[in-house]
């Protein structure tokens, strides 16, 4: 009996120095910041879902590595004896990631959504440029590195678009970029060539106008040829009558100098010969006095310069002609039209006709302001 | 001696009790990371981002877990093992899923080589029924460069491809394919044009 006591005595004891020794423990176990490294890792997760691993990658950095370190701490610590943890540098890490982690996250909202809208406008802007150089310069003769150029260019804008529509718009943005320099360079080459085919611009305008007056001053059919627009316009007693669509020499940017060099040339002529079938492969053909008295004085200067070679032949049989509506600039410097058109020509032409080719009839500013060119 | 045994059994119990849950599923641990491990060697990535990013979330989540619990007096490892569990069969889940996408864009990177060169070739013989006139190429000579700048794209498509980045191939070629099949229809209404 007194053993039984004492044994349920032991027991008593025993479980209470097990709770008191339970509870001592729990009271001052240390307990690792949880609550915090699971916000630490949701933030870090939701900074790599708005792509802050793209638009701030430095500030994405640095959070992912307080969470990394703090995680790194964590382990550390745990190894250690119970008693002899200590979680305030894993607090403090974490904090810092939190911290880091939603600089991050309005940082890459802010920058997304700065750069979609710059994108879209940049798109639209090198877009309208595309339009641009299409409806200006499109038909202008190029080589073929500019074309290439040129083409690389547009290719690249629409790998832009499409990295765009697929919210990559850093990817976007590298394609732009690289867009935006193949088509500006292009653009510049087309730009100064233009503004150097148009420096004769006032005297073309003058060219015109007097052949303008001249057929309403002595009641005849003049013919103006505008190589920059295509077109040949018919005049009659002064007013406009007919104006038909052209196609030139693939060289057509340049004024005549010499036999071969496919321009067209540009100056005052007059219709030396009518010609029709058989006696022309280009179902009606109106012969002009190419080489007038100006183009052999040029064409002597320039073998005199030695711009052109010594053995050079100055070239001659330049016509406004049928056969045209191919699609190109394909004469070897004559103005070729539509059959069609070419009959009504040939009808209002006689011998003498005056024939006026100039490069264009409108300044470049206004070319430059069309929004679209045939 | 009664009492001698009764305080063995109940050491024995308190050790058995302590040590019972409080193992660290170490090998659970490491079959989960070569899980995640053999999604990534798939590129799984990029051609299952958002399934992968969930993925590599769970087994970050479950590792945290793990020191949770090794912080604990008492750790249980009962839902770590099952969240590992769950990381190593999503795993397999994710893995697949980014093998057939890559296959699929694999697939339409072929298709768009086949076709990007069948319509080149076509436009190269649509260039020399082109109409040409007298002798003038300006405008043959302007797509021809362009048919050029297109096989270029081609080229470089084709490293992308070698170095199994689809869709960056697939993206390039369907720009290709685009302005190639703009250029056939230039050439066949000019073609066309000149029959009439």
């Amino acid at each position: 009996m007194q053993n039984n006591k004492r044994f349920l005595l032991l027991l008593f004891f025993l479980c209470f120095l097990f709770t008191a020794c339970g509870f001592i423990f729990y009271s001052f176990w240390p307990r690792p910041p949880v609550s915090l490294i699971n916000k630490a890792r949701e933030t870090i997760s939701e900074i790599k879902s708005v792509k802050s691993d793209v638009y701030c990658a430095d500030i994405y950095k640095l959070a992912l590595e307080n969470y990394e370190k703090a995680m790194f701490l964590w382990k550390a610590e745990n190894k250690k004896f119970a008693f002899s943890r200590s979680f305030d540098s894993v607090t403090y890490y974490s904090q810092l990631a939190i911290e880091k982690g939603n600089m991050a996250k309005n940082r890459s909202l802010e920058l997304s959504t700065g750069l979609k809208w710059y994108l879209r406008n940049q798109i639209d802007s090198v877009k309208g440029q595309k339009d641009f150089f299409h409806a200006i310069f499109y038909r202008l003769p190029l080589p073929e590195s500019i074309q290439r150029q040129n083409t690389k260019g547009f290719l690249l804008l629409h790998e832009a678009e499409i990295a765009y529509d697929n919210k990559k718009y850093k990817l976007s943005e590298e394609k732009l970029v690289s867009a935006k320099e193949s088509i500006s360079y292009t653009y510049s080459y087309a730009f100064n060539l233009l503004n150097d085919y148009f420096l004769n611009s006032q005297q073309w305008q003058d060219m015109a106008r007097a052949t303008i007056e001249k057929s309403y001053k002595k009641k005849c059919t003049a013919i103006v040829v505008d190589k920059f627009s295509r077109s040949c316009y018919v005049y009659s007693a002064g007013k406009l009558k007919y104006s038909f669509i052209v196609e030139l020499g693939p060289n057509w940017m340049a004024d005549k100098r010499m036999k071969g060099d496919k321009a067209t040339p540009e100056g005052f002529y007059k219709v030396t010969k009518k010609i029709a079938k058989p006696n022309t492969r280009y179902h009606k053909a109106l012969l002009i006095n190419y080489p007038n008295d100006k183009d052999l004085e040029q064409f002597n200067r320039a073998k005199q310069q030695k711009i052109i070679p010594e053995n050079a032949h100055i070239g001659n049989l330049i016509e406004i002609h049928g056969h045209g509506n191919q699609g190109a600039d394909w004469t070897n410097g004559c103005v070729a039209l539509k059959n069609e058109d070419m009959d009504i020509v040939y009808r209002e032409s006689i011998v003498g006709t005056p024939v006026t080719i100039v490069g264009s009839l409108k300044p470049i500013n206004e070319i430059l302001l069309m929004p679209e060119m045939e | 001696m009664k009492t001698k045994l009764f305080l063995a059994v109940v050491t024995l119990g308190a050790v058995t009790f302590f040590t019972s849950c409080n193992k660290v599923p170490v090998g659970d641990i490491d079959l989960a990371n070569a899980a995640v491990d053999s999604a990534k060697a798939v590129d799984a990535e990029h051609y299952a981002p958002e399934a992968f990013t969930a993925l590599q979330d769970t087994l970050n989540a479950a590792l945290q877990l793990v020191e949770e619990q090794k912080s604990k007096m008492f750790g249980n490892y009962t839902v770590v093992k099952e969240k590992l569990a769950y990381v190593a069969s999503q795993a397999s889940v994710v893995k697949e899923q980014a093998v057939v996408r890559k296959a699929e864009m694999k697939t339409e990177s072929d298709t768009l080589f086949a076709e990007l060169k069948s319509l080149i070739d076509e436009n190269k013989t649509l260039i020399s029924k082109a109409p040409k006139g007298k002798e003038g190429k300006a405008a043959l000579e302007a797509i021809q460069a362009e048919i050029s700048e297109i096989e270029t794209t081609v080229n470089d498509a084709t490293v992308l491809y070698n170095s199994e980045n689809y869709f960056a191939t697939v993206d390039k070629l369907k720009v290709a394919k685009e302005k190639a099949i703009s250029i056939k229809e230039e050439l066949s209404n000019a073609i066309s044009k000149t029959k009439k």
